[in-house]
């Protein structure tokens, strides 16, 4: 029960302290000023407190306020201009750098354009040279077969088996 | 039903123009705007975090933030609050790393509550001073420096933006990436804990104040 109340009571302390604060700062509303305002009227430890509240608030004016000079403001725009040439020196060294590596990647997609081309032409020269290879018998034998004008004849003169008995005599 | 201007802070504020101009890599621009606010970006960290040498290194990454910053610039608040949130950032990322290197002292806490070891030495502090000695200046500011520091982070940032800056709770918010409540429930635990640790100095140095006062008058 105790620590429900103290814990209430700290609550609602907090609250007024909200309050009081935020009426010395002037971030009160009209209403919530005139609620400020009758309580510190009727009530002689709200002022109290408020009174402490700005003289601890006054006593900041104790602390040491510090005064550059233009030694600093020199020194720090020194270092602004240095970081920014730094950073420019980054920036065109970057752009060398990526002209670089899009140049090498242009070359190498060339290269690897220019040998799948030649792998594709290869290929179709292979086909021909292929099928040129398997007519070289037909073609050193070009003068025999050229009397024979249809293919239907040579096919029905293979069916007949002249072909056969003129291999077994070869043999 | 009223639409919402969006204030044009062009117009409304100096050092947005100025800005525009650093936009346009105009460098005697930006040496006005470092004069203007080294000062106190100075003053902040100085009180934020202790070291001389490491304020003045932080304000001037403060700077060089903005510098390279400046081509994305649009001026979307006042320059100060844009600023002090690049501040901010700086300072919570020094803050961070000093705590993993504890080579700064700071007493930093992530609750509000003031921890027992340094009231006590407050209180030792604040009796030693008080009884039958005037406070000077020297040592009130020593008190409030100490009471400061019994802070945690965000409370001193929210206590030193208010105070040195004058910002309104909107602008806090926005240079601390919180929300306006967040900022004045902050702000009233930050000034409720000074009020605690300072309340038997302030009462104390008033007293004594009045009572030199009152003889000064009775010499006359």
């Amino acid at each position: 029960m105790n620590v429900e109340n103290n814990e209430s009571h700290d609550t609602e302390d907090h609250a007024l302290n909200e309050e009081l604060v935020a009426y010395l700062d002037g971030e009160l509303n009209g209403d919530s000023v005139s609620r400020v305002e009758d309580e510190l009227s009727k009530n002689a430890e709200c002022r109290l407190r408020l009174m402490q509240l700005q003289q601890a608030w006054d006593l900041m004016d104790e602390l040491p306020r510090v005064s550059s000079d233009e030694s600093f403001t020199k020194s720090t725009v020194e270092l602004v201009v240095v970081s920014a040439e730094s950073e420019a020196n980054a920036t065109v060294v970057r752009r060398k750098t990526w002209r670089n590596v899009i140049w090498v990647i242009g070359l190498l997609g060339a290269t690897a354009a220019a040998w799948g081309g030649f792998l594709l032409v290869s290929q179709f020269n292979n086909r021909d040279n292929q099928e040129l290879l398997r007519d070289l018998p037909l073609v050193q034998e070009i003068d025999i077969y050229d009397p024979i004008e249809s293919m239907e004849f040579l096919k029905q003169l293979e069916a007949s088996g002249v072909f056969d008995e003129e291999l077994d005599d070869a043999i | 039903m009223q639409e919402q201007t969006v204030p044009n802070y062009e117009e409304l504020d100096p050092d947005v123009r100025l800005m525009l101009q650093v936009r346009d890599d105009n460098a005697a621009a930006f040496e006005e705007l470092v004069t203007r606010y080294q000062g106190r970006l100075l003053s902040l960290f100085r009180h934020l975090i202790r070291g001389r040498d490491h304020s003045e290194d932080l304000a001037q990454e403060v700077f060089l933030r903005i510098y390279r910053a400046r081509k994305r610039y649009v001026p979307g608040a006042k320059f100060s609050t844009w600023m002090f949130k690049i501040a901010h950032n700086v300072a919570s990322n020094a803050l961070r790393s000093a705590s993993r290197r504890r080579e700064i002292n700071i007493v930093s806490k992530s609750s509000g509550a003031l921890p027992s070891f340094s009231l006590e030495t407050l209180a030792q502090a604040a009796s030693g001073l008080m009884p039958a000695r005037q406070i000077d200046s020297a040592e009130r500011a020593e008190m409030v420096r100490l009471a400061m520091e019994s802070l945690n982070d965000r409370q001193r940032m929210a206590l030193l933006l208010s105070k040195f800056e004058g910002m309104t709770y909107a602008d806090i918010a926005e240079a601390m990436d919180l929300s306006t409540p967040a900022v004045k429930s902050l702000l009233s635990r930050a000034r409720g804990n000074l009020r605690d640790i300072l309340e038997p100095y302030i009462d104390k140095g008033t007293m004594d104040a009045e009572v030199e006062s009152s003889s000064h008058d009775l010499e006359k």
